[in-house]
């Protein structure tokens, strides 16, 4: 029976050590679990279930403890070559986001500012012209062009700026650091032109006076 | 790392975990269990190391230099071959030194504003 509760304790702690970013577990999560399981052993040996309880009320309490400690120095402290990896995955992931929007602008401003329906022409004829389609397009193009803008602006916005609360004295105080880093720059410019002009359509379309 | 960038002074005042492992490691290289079990009998169970807190201290104690992994094992034929086992760097020491003369002088101020008075706590040979 003790053997069972040990290895049960040992799988559960493994679980709960998802907790801890990846790199951390990775590089400590071993001798964590075969320290941990030391200590079942020590406990079951000693106090027997009371002990194993107490032991986990504990690692519970430092594991929650150490898990926020790990995750925030992930973020806060400047780790150059993670930080630049991240950005750039950002970066990726908010073009992606950026390319439906910006293909439907451009077909548009082709096809009504120049009168080339290059692109607009294939649009209009799988989505706008057959009426079941238009309706789905109506309710998904929200959703996919403004949902993916912000999420775009969102995104990069993260990667640009650290936000950090700390105290002086008595006072709470809150500081904001930008980061130039010109892929998400380009991102959130190219993210903030497109949105202005979608929700500038959508105000001229609905509301402006004709 | 630490010891080229910065000196034992700057990383003053230790936190109690990294206190702890640098004085369980300061007399015996040791493994996670071994330290855990150092401190706790040294402190009558005052302070019990988690595996998180220790792991989480050792990682930043190795980047700073103030300890090692070791690559030699105590005793091979009597111990598990996955166990990792630590030992204090000199400069560790030093910075262990540096905590405990600055403790002391905590001690000997509040001895002198007699804020401590047992016999506990009076200097040998009083």
């Amino acid at each position: 029976m003790p053997t069972q509760d040990r290895s049960l304790s040992g799988r559960v702690y493994r679980v709960l050590l998802m907790a801890y970013p990846k790199r951390f577990r990775k590089e400590y999560g071993p001798p964590m679990e075969q320290a941990f399981g030391d200590l079942c052993r020590e406990q079951l040996a000693g106090a027997g279930m009371v002990g194993l309880l107490g032991l986990w009320v504990r690692t519970l309490l430092d594991l929650v403890r150490s898990a926020c400690v790990e995750r925030r120095s992930g973020f806060s402290r400047v780790n150059g070559e993670e930080a630049t990896l991240r950005d750039r995955r950002l970066a990726r992931a908010g073009f992606a986001l950026l390319l439906a929007p910006l293909f439907f602008v451009v077909a548009s401003l082709l096809k009504y500012g120049l009168g080339v329906g290059l692109l607009f022409d294939p649009l209009e004829s799988a989505f706008l012209s057959d009426p079941e389609r238009l309706r789905v397009f109506n309710v998904v193009s929200p959703v996919v062009f403004l949902g993916g803008l912000c999420l775009a602006l969102a995104l990069n916005a993260f990667a640009l700026l650290r936000l950090g609360v700390g105290r002086e004295g008595s006072a709470v105080v809150g500081t904001v650091r930008l980061e130039t880093k010109w892929v998400n720059v380009a991102v959130i410019a190219v993210s903030f032109l497109l949105l202005t002009t979608l929700v500038g359509y959508v105000f001229l379309e609905n509301f402006a006076h004709r | 790392m630490g010891e080229g960038v910065r000196g034992p002074r700057s990383f003053l005042p230790l936190t109690p975990a990294v206190l702890h492992i640098l004085l369980a490691l300061a007399d015996a290289e040791r493994h996670g269990y071994g330290i855990m079990r150092e401190v706790e009998d040294r402190t009558g169970g005052d302070v019990r190391l988690g595996p998180g807190t220790l792991y989480g201290a050792i990682k930043r104690m190795l980047a700073d230099g103030l300890i090692e992994e070791s690559g030699e094992r105590p005793d091979p034929e009597m111990d598990d071959q996955r166990r990792r086992y630590y030992g204090i760097t000199d400069f560790g020491r030093r910075v262990a030194g540096a905590e405990a003369e600055r403790l002391a002088g905590l001690v000997r101020t509040a001895r002198a504003k007699k804020l401590i008075t047992g016999p506990r706590y009076l200097p040998e040979g009083v």
